[in-house]
């Protein structure tokens, strides 16, 4: 399942109470070398004794428990009923039109990055996919070559330097950490599927932006069945698990 | 004279069994071909699967390495028959995971790009699964095994999360308050 974030004052403020524990992110990269003569790859992956700045493990832990269980006995079963009734095309088709919908997200966040190549691709896939796609049904820019260039206002905060604070679970969405929170925050402002006031947003009251969002997330868990549950098993400590496997892939996905 | 000729069939066997630098892309297009046609063969059990798949995967996959990085410092502190113990359960662990893994993606075709040498002694396969609604980037690490043209497999790296570095950050939080028997029983 794929989840997905003052400013610089906290982040300050953060990184100052972090000194004497490494984030997350720099236990992952750092080059402590080890101190042992055939310990070739110890340079690669770093002191893995380093301690995690983690505040609200306490709560964490719970929410992730809490989650598991919505997933398991919940979201889940439901997903399953909904594809067991939508045909698969349909539901890709819904996958294409929401995806298409998130393009101000990406487009704003390459150009905030600086990734202009990137921000014409992505407007020429909107482009594409809304007219030739209908209404981004169609992922008609994909197939003609035009990937989609995945950026988020997490991954430009990271951009620019902005450390990952300290991790939250978030309810139902699941990992996240403080930078990540609040670039979340931002880009469901600007997303067409909220209700706020800009002009291009769709729904005209908050049931409706819910209504929307419920749908968006059903119909993607629907396509990726048994994920989660896979992914559980290679667990010896779920929550530390999740919590890790999540600041490398956001690490991965700052650098690209 | 005797001892040559023992040696020479020996000798071939072990680079039967060796990669080489230059072979490792169409090595590993090779295997995943095999794979794949195993795992999408319908008259098979998933037993049957695994069994079948199983030598593909350990001439090039490193366990004795995998497991040595993933207890990090600790290792050492081991004696031989712990490490051994340790060792295979952990390749229990990574080959039903991977199996797990792969059984997931069965249907979704898999590209083979490029090979990167990143240093002297270490080369990522990058690899494609195209899934449903989005493509997966896998990245097959190998190293130089010392003193050989043989390349091995170290570590996979699935959506920028790498799986040996995963088990080693959760080994060591688990063995900070709880001992090594404890580990092994959880495996």
């Amino acid at each position: 399942m794929r989840h997905i974030t003052l400013i610089f004052i906290l982040f300050f403020l953060i990184n100052g109470c972090a000194s004497k524990k490494t984030t997350l992110s720099q236990a992952s990269k750092s080059n402590t070398v080890i101190t042992s003569e055939d310990d070739e790859f110890g340079d690669e992956f770093g002191d893995e004794t380093a301690e995690v700045f983690d505040p609200l493990e306490g709560y964490n832990r719970v929410m992730t428990n809490i989650n598991d269980k919505v997933y398991i006995y919940a979201f889940n079963p439901l997903s399953e009923g909904y594809a067991f009734i939508v045909p698969q095309p349909a539901r890709k088709g819904i996958s294409n039109a929401f995806h298409n919908l998130k393009f101000p997200i990406r487009f704003v966040n390459n150009l905030l990055q600086f990734k202009i190549d990137s921000s014409i691709k992505e407007l020429g896939r909107f482009m594409i996919n809304s007219t030739v796609g209908i209404a981004g049904l169609f992922d008609v820019a994909k197939a003609g070559g035009i990937e989609p260039q995945e950026e988020d206002f997490g991954q430009t905060l990271g951009y620019y330097g902005v450390g990952s604070g300290f991790p939250i679970v978030l309810p139902f969405l699941g990992p996240s950490n403080l930078r990540d929170t609040i670039g979340f925050a931002a880009d469901v402002a600007i997303a067409p599927t909220t209700n706020a006031s800009l002009k291009y947003q769709i729904p005209d009251n908050t049931e409706k932006s819910l209504g929307l969002s419920s749908a968006y997330y059903l119909n993607k868990n629907s396509l990726h069945p048994g994920k989660y549950e896979n992914l559980k098993k290679d667990a010896i400590d779920v929550y530390t698990f999740f919590r890790d496997s999540y600041e490398q892939k956001r690490l991965k996905e700052i650098e690209e | 004279m005797l001892k040559k000729i023992i040696l020479l069939p020996l000798l071939s066997l072990t680079f039967l069994f060796a990669i080489n630098e230059a072979n490792i892309k169409s090595e590993m297009e090779h295997k995943i071909q095999t794979i794949t046609e195993i795992l999408q063969n319908k008259s098979l059990t998933l037993e049957d699967k695994k069994v079948q798949i199983a030598p593909t995967v350990d001439t090039i996959f490193d366990y004795k390495t995998m497991s040595k990085i993933s207890l990090g410092k600790r290792w050492k502190t081991l004696t031989s028959s712990e490490q051994e113990t340790f060792s295979q359960k952990f390749e229990t662990k990574l080959k039903n995971s991977y199996f797990e893994k792969l059984e997931l993606y069965t249907d979704q075709k898999v590209i083979v790009n490029e090979s990167e040498k990143v240093k002297a002694t270490r080369i990522y396969l990058h690899s494609d699964i195209v899934g449903v609604e989005e493509t997966y980037e896998v990245i097959y690490k190998f190293y130089n095994v010392k003193n050989s043209n043989d390349w091995r497999i170290y570590d996979v790296e699935i959506t920028g999360v790498s799986i040996i570095q995963t088990y080693r950050k959760q080994f060591a939080e688990f063995l900070q308050t709880k001992s090594f028997d404890e580990l092994l029983a959880s495996l």
